[in-house]
């Protein structure tokens, strides 16, 4: 049952980043507020929180935005059942966040123009469904439209879409690529995410916090840590607990080391994709082996299990952190020679340069956070806008390119893996002694908090309940940001740089799916 | 060609399988049925998935629900470690003989969160190089004998799944890679998850973990293959 | 000789059962005059040089019709032609039935076996000149049948227009001649006239005949009203534009410059090659990117002229150069590719025919999965597309490796420029047999296989049996000249000894199988490599081309028996099968397609036409399209993309390079023209007295 304090709502604490600031809007003037507060200088937008009441039934929307050096941004608005007006033509990276919302629940959006089969395929799900109302009965599949068809825009003579997926020949994440041509180049791509959708929100609903840690860390595995990181501050902040300094601190060394190796199996795959199998498994050798150092050092080869409320499970102590960062250093050495020559490899830099543009005014226009936005200008990166853990301290190289084709993302992925090996190096270098966990006591109200994952900002917006289990738990991924700018990019390539491509983004589907 | 020569330069970075110990890190190691005093109680926020539980003097790990979450690692309980990777048990018998030499494998995301699917890179990759194993990423499914199931299986994934199935020849077998395609591991209560990939398609090989080591996942292929190779080459470390 | 009235009798009796109002008599008599026409076929062959007397024009000699082995083979050719369609006509038209008057196209297709019969047989200019005329006209008749279709009338004008100023240039080149000759009998013509004509002449004799009849035979650059008229016709028709009356511009071209007015030079020859060439590249460059079936076969018409053309272009340079046994060569690879090509093309035009009857539909991006409701067509039509595509053991890899195979001859004439030019049409007759088998089995594949792409083609019903039949008839035909080339070759000699200097076929078809007529080093060189293999069993001196170097030592140029290989392949086949039945009894199961996991499958999701064109048309945008692509975006909301929709404005290349600047320019003198009539009496008395200052310096020079 919700309390009445949701009409006042109270401002959710974020770590060492001040307060939010939230502003209320009446239904009719959301795109004019929108307007006036982001309509002229486009601050990333990070995602739209919905949250739903069965009584009265009402839906309310949150939409949130990172802005530099300030405070959090949150439009608050409350609706009854009535259309929304849709904020995308003003906010185009809104357009997913809509559909979702649509989607999940229900909401409609006035002046969307593509609602409809996204997070639930049409031919499993019937339109009506909106899991995530809050309804006794527990949403069931089944009632779907078959076949489904896929969307068309091009009208050329001979034209065909041609579908990817949603299985690929290797190792590859599920997800389905239809690419809309009259042979060779892609005219229009469609990506349709969510194959893997698991749910994991709806999930999180009822259980308590210290349960629901353990699924976030499980949201993408390969960015586990920045997962349970950001879960953990979001109910460490609405129970007003700060972490304590050592548990900051190697918080911050694990973020960075995650980042590293991230990064490296980017830089891997890229590669790969460019065909240039020596250097592409000298580089996945390397990440292999930084594997291997998370496992002998910090007991886990993809960091589960490190994060608690509150602070770390465990302390790896100051020897085996040491150790890490020496092996490590060893390893981001190789990946730079390696890099090196690859940068003096034409057939390499033909493949990436002038490919996959994103301009910098359709990068901030489309969303995209990250790396993947860092290489087409965009500033935003959480550890500096928005300290959390150690980085007021010990702040982030901040890496920036202009170019936003592929060659510039391969660039930011290379440089950050660097710059996140120095920040290791500091960090292990001044570890703080002391305890490494707090205890978080179970308060009830809305936590928000953000941190740079890997592939850029993840926020997690958690809201726990008067019974001391999570009421509502929404994950704003960077992946769901990034997906949204991939089509525009592909188009007018050909088929043959669609992987390249996409390999330069570094995507996570189940980052994105959730 | 200035990479063949970076490539041979670099030298050999394929674990050695002969090697008297395998590098640290290999494998995260996993809980194993540990003796305790007869009347000590077992604190249930070492489990949080209530995989352990006491029986006979001992405490019995439940490895189908065990999720790595590494609360019980000592020192801070009195459960053991070790460092095996011998995990997978095969429900079924290995594929005929002709079948050792070289197996073609079909990966399956069916809602996998990238762990084991990353591990499963791992393996292809040139530090595990199944190559020399004579085991082989298959393009098409037409072609696979083995089909690696990783992840839950979601609602949207089950149409792939049983397409992936009913499109591979027979004879073949079916891993279920991770404690998620076990029986839906932690996403099993989901609305949105169908549960392990028995659910959907015939299970023959099982490897629990979350997710599973490079290595336990080649162990299951061997299960697969009935090779004793691993056996023979990795020895006891 | 009773055969020539019996067959213009009978011409007119079919165009009076044609025009009867009791169809049921059309298709009989029109069968009765092909037979006719077969029947005088073989007369004509077997008395060359017999002439028909007709009657006397005052002082410019007798009008004749006159028996040549060319005009012989050609007949038959055409009788075949007409046999297929007259057994395809009647199933076919029955769809026209309802909205056009069938008598008149009746009557026209068999006027207009007449009129080519006629052109065939004309032993003087004038005789062939009205035939030309008659049969122009009538094609033109046949081509706006179908009059409904705004772009119908329009196709068959131009085709008309083109045809009328190529009959003037024919005209321009023949006046010289009869003046020089002073007759108009081609006999005398060719007995007096090399003589008497200075090489200037003689030059524009060449150049105006080779373009005259070039624009019929759809030869660069007069060829743009051929796709466009083609396919306008019923399909029945466009076999007999395809497959017969394209052979008339090549006789012209053969019948002046090889028969009447040898050519002045070998560079004569060379230019007639190039010609070729640059044709034969662009038919199968627009064939290859074309999705309308019946236009991708009026494409696929100008490469295969532009291939025979190749051959005749060569004959003519070895003849001139001195040799003569691959002056034959060249001849007998340019006779039997016209063969082919006038089986092959009839064969899939009524294929074409049959697939709109059936489907209503000739756009291969709408068409696809044809062949499992057409059986039969889509069997006979995989045969017409392997023979086009020149795959063994099918009529058109064995013309096409004579063709290919005299080219690189080019060596024995040890003249570097006339070896470079070889080369090249070497370098393009490879590249357009390469082209030719991804346009046809791109026909094919998308036609018949795979899923259906539309509705109509899902519905679609296969033809009646006397269709069957006239497609069947010519696979058949197909198939045993592909078998047996060497018997052809054989055959084929003859006619092409009456062009060539040379009759001497066993130069390159050695008789391996008369041991007492070969050489005795062949005979110890071969027999042990079962050269001698089939003795018994075949009748021929011989199943091998084979030529043995004239300029090396020792060696074989090239050696190949597409007899021997359709054994191979049979028996590779049966392998296969009987391998097939063996291992995998019991064993087949049945599922349907992947498709990457998802379950259904939409045949939006498969590959169109122009999708499997792409890739050549992305090489040749150069030639095909260069930036007249334009793709216009319809967004809402602001930043959604609804709709991309792309144009591509290209206009054919010769139009674009050739016609479009020659109209302009014609234009441009025309206003030029216009300017002077300003109505001033004073520039008109200017006008006349510059003309006559102009006319007193003329007479005076000369």
């Amino acid at each position: 049952m919700m309390n009445g304090g949701r009409d006042a709502p109270k401002a959710p604490g974020t770590p060492g980043s001040g307060p939010i600031l939230r502003v209320g809007a009446p239904l009719a003037d959301l795109p004019d507020t929108v307007r006036q507060l982001v309509g002229q200088d486009h601050p990333p937008f990070i995602g739209l929180v919905v949250e739903h009441t069965s009584e009265p039934p009402r839906h309310h929307l949150h939409y949130v935005w990172m802005r530099p050096a300030a405070r959090w941004l949150v439009v608050d608005v409350s609706v009854d059942g009535a259309a929304v007006p849709s904020i995308t033509p003003i906010v185009f990276a809104a357009d997913w966040a809509e559909r979702e919302a649509e989607d999940l629940f229900g909401v409609t959006f006035a002046g969307h123009p593509q609602l409809g089969d996204f997070v639930l395929h049409d031919e499993d799900w019937a339109e009506s469904v909106a899991p995530m109302r809050r309804r006794p009965e527990r949403p069931t599949h089944g009632g779907g439209r078959d076949p489904y068809e896929p969307p068309r825009i091009v009208k050329a003579p001979g034209q065909f879409v041609m579908p990817v997926g949603p299985v690929f020949a290797g190792a590859q994440e599920s997800v389905r690529f239809l690419l809309e041509t009259v042979g060779e180049e892609i005219m229009h791509a469609h990506v349709r995410l969510f194959y893997k959708y698991r749910g994991l929100e709806k999930l999180m609903e009822g259980q308590l916090a210290t349960r629901a840690l353990l699924v976030a860390e499980r949201v993408s595995g390969t960015q586990a840590l920045a997962h349970g990181l950001a879960f953990a501050q979001a109910v460490e902040a609405l129970a007003s607990v700060v972490a304590p300094t050592r548990a900051r601190a190697i918080r911050t060394v694990l973020a960075e080391w995650e980042r590293l190796r991230s990064h490296v199996g980017t830089l891997a795959g890229i590669v790969e994709s460019t065909g240039l199998s020596v250097p592409a498994n000298l580089l996945a050798a390397v990440e292999e082996r930084l594997l291997q150092l998370s496992g002998r050092y910090l007991g886990h080869r993809y960091l589960f299990g490190l994060v608690a409320l509150g602070g770390l499970t465990r302390d790896p102590g100051d020897d085996a952190l040491h150790a890490l960062a020496r092996a490590g250093a060893q390893a981001v050495a190789s990946v730079q020679d390696i890099c090196r020559r690859l940068a003096l490899d034409n057939s390499f830099l033909d493949r990436l340069e002038a490919v996959g543009i994103l301009a910098p005014e359709r990068a901030a226009t489309l969303g995209v956070v990250g790396p993947v936005g860092r290489a087409s200008q965009i500033r935003a990166d959480v550890r500096l806008w928005h300290p959390y853990a150690a980085y007021r301290e010990h702040p982030a190289a901040p890496v920036l390119e202009s170019e936003g084709d592929g060659y510039a993302r391969f660039r930011v992925f290379l440089r950050e893996a660097a710059a996140a090996m120095d920040l290791i190096q500091r960090l292990v270098g001044t570890l703080p002694p002391g305890p490494i966990h707090a205890f978080v006591p179970v308060v009830p109200g809305v936590g928000l908090s953000a941190v740079e994952a890997p592939s850029g900002a993840l926020a997690y917006w958690v809201r726990v309940g008067s019974r001391g289990v999570i009421d509502r738990c929404h994950i704003m991924t960077p992946a769901f940001l990034n997906w949204h700018g991939l089509p525009d990019t592909v188009r007018d390539f050909a088929f043959q740089d669609f992987p390249i491509i996409a390999s330069t983004f570094g995507l996570s589907v189940a980052d994105a799916d959730r | 060609m200035p990479w063949f020569w970076e490539g041979l330069k670099s030298g050999v970075r394929t674990l050695r399988p002969r090697a008297p110990r395998l590098p640290a890190g290999v494998t995260p190691g996993r809980p194993a049925t540990t003796a305790v005093p007869a009347g000590a109680s077992l604190d249930p926020e070492l489990c949080p998935v209530g995989a352990l539980a006491p029986q006979d003097g001992a405490i019995a790990v439940d490895f189908d629900h065990c999720i790595h979450c590494m609360r019980c690692r000592p020192p801070a309980s009195p459960v053991q470690w070790q460092d095996d990777y011998r995990w997978a048990l095969a429900a079924a018998p290995p594929l005929p003989p002709r079948f050792q030499r070289s197996i073609h494998v079909r990966i399956l995301d069916a809602g996998d969160c990238g762990g084991c699917l990353s591990e499963l890179r791992q393996l292809f990759g040139p530090v595990y190089s199944l190559h020399r194993y004579g085991i082989y990423v298959s393009p098409t499914p037409r072609d696979a004998d083995v089909l690696l199931v990783v992840g839950p299986v979601t609602v949207g994934m089950r149409v792939a799944l049983e397409e992936t199935y009913a499109a591979m020849p027979d004879p073949k077998r079916v891993v279920a890679v991770g404690v998620c395609a076990l029986n839906g591991g932690l996403f099993a209560d989901s609305f949105a998850v169908v549960g392990g990939a028995s659910r959907v398609v015939p299970v023959d090989v099982t490897v629990p973990g979350c997710p599973p080591p490079p290595l336990a996942i080649l162990h299951a292929l061997e299960l697969v293959t009935g090779s004793s190779r691993e056996a023979r080459e990795v020895g006891d470390s | 000789m009773i055969m020539v009235p019996l067959f213009f009798a009978l011409t007119l009796a079919a165009a009076a059962a044609g025009l009867s109002r009791a169809p049921r008599w059309a298709a009989p008599a029109g069968v009765a005059q092909v037979l006719a026409l077969l029947a005088l076929a073989g007369t004509v062959l077997t008395h060359p040089g017999h002439q028909w007397l007709l009657w006397p024009l005052a002082g410019w000699g007798i009008l004749r019709l006159t028996f040549t082995a060319l005009g012989g083979f050609l007949l038959v050719v055409t009788a075949l032609v007409f046999l297929a369609v007259h057994l395809f006509a009647p199933g076919y038209l029955a769809r026209y039935g309802d909205r056009y008057d069938l008598r008149p196209l009746r009557a026209t297709l068999a006027l207009l076996l007449g009129s080519i019969a006629l052109i065939l047989l004309a032993g003087d200019v004038v005789t062939f000149l009205v035939a030309w005329e008659l049969m122009s006209v009538l094609s033109y008749i046949a081509v706006v049948f179908d009059h409904e279709a705004p772009e119908n009338p329009r196709a068959a004008y131009a085709m008309l227009g083109a045809g009328e100023l190529g009959f003037l240039m024919v005209v321009a080149a023949w006046l010289p001649l009869v003046l020089a000759a002073h007759s108009i009998a081609f006999s005398t013509i060719a007995a007096a006239a090399p003589a008497r004509l200075p090489t200037g002449v003689r030059w524009a004799v060449f150049g105006l005949s080779l373009v005259g009849f070039g624009v019929k035979a759809g030869l660069f650059p007069t060829m743009s009203w051929l796709p466009r008229a083609h396919p306008a016709a019923p399909a029945h028709a466009s076999a007999v534009l395809s497959g017969a009356i394209l052979n008339l511009g090549l006789y012209g071209i053969i019948l002046t410059n090889v028969q009447l007015l040898p050519a002045p030079s070998p560079a004569a020859g060379a230019i007639v090659l190039g010609l070729g060439a640059a044709t034969a590249f662009l038919g199968i460059l627009y064939a290859a990117t074309e999705t309308h079936i019946k236009r991708l076969l009026a494409h696929s018409s100008i490469e295969n002229m532009g291939l025979i053309t190749i051959g005749i272009g060569a004959a003519m340079t070895f003849d001139r150069m001195g040799l003569p046994v691959l002056g034959l060569l060249a001849w007998i690879a340019a006779l039997y590719q016209l063969l082919n090509h006038s089986v092959y093309k009839t064969l899939l035009f009524l294929g074409a025919g049959a697939i709109d009857q059936a489907s209503g539909e000739l756009n291969m991006d709408h068409l696809g999965g044809l062949g499992r409701r057409l059986r039969w067509t889509s069997a006979f039509l995989l045969a017409g597309t392997m023979a086009i595509a020149a795959i063994p053991p099918f009529n058109g890899f064995a013309s096409e490796w004579l063709l290919l195979q005299s080219l690189l001859r080019s060596v024995a004439m040890a003249n570097p420029a006339l070896e470079v030019a070889f080369a090249l049409a070497g370098a393009t007759v490879a590249l357009a047999a390469g082209l030719a088998a991804t346009a046809f089995i791109r026909f094919y594949g998308m036609t018949f296989l795979g899923r259906h792409r539309s509705d109509h083609a899902a519905r679609a019903r296969e033809v009646t049996v006397s269709q069957r039949a006239a497609m069947g008839f010519l696979a058949a035909l197909a198939l045993m000249l592909g078998i047996v080339p060497t018997y052809v070759a054989s055959g084929l000699a003859r006619v092409a000894g009456s062009l060539a200097q040379s009759r001497d076929v066993q130069a390159f078809i050695p008789t391996f199988f008369r041991p007492a007529t070969l050489p005795p080093a062949l005979a110890s060189a071969f027999y042990p490599l079962g050269a001698a293999l089939g003795q018994r069993v075949l009748p021929a001196p011989g199943v091998v081309f084979m030529h043995p170097s004239t300029r090396l030592h020792a060696g074989v140029v090239f050696a190949m028996s597409p007899t021997y290989l359709t054994v191979a392949i049979a028996v590779a086949l049966a392998l296969a099968f009987a391998l097939a039945q063996l291992l995998g009894r019991g064993r087949v199961r049945r599922g349907h397609s992947w498709m990457g996991g998802a379950r259904t499958v939409d045949a939006g999701l498969t590959y169109t036409a122009t999708g499997m064109a792409r890739p050549i048309w992305v090489i040749f945008r150069a030639v095909l399209s260069p930036g007249q692509t334009v793709d216009r975006e319809e967004v809402v909301a602001e930043h959604f993309r609804v709709s991309v929709r792309r144009e591509d404005g290209a206009r054919y290349v010769v139009d674009r390079l050739i016609v479009d600047p020659a109209i302009r320019g014609a234009r441009t003198l025309a206003h030029l023209f216009a300017r002077m009539h300003r109505g001033s009496v004073n520039a008109y008395v200017g006008y006349a007295f510059i003309a006559l200052l102009a006319a007193l310096l003329l007479v005076r020079i000369t």
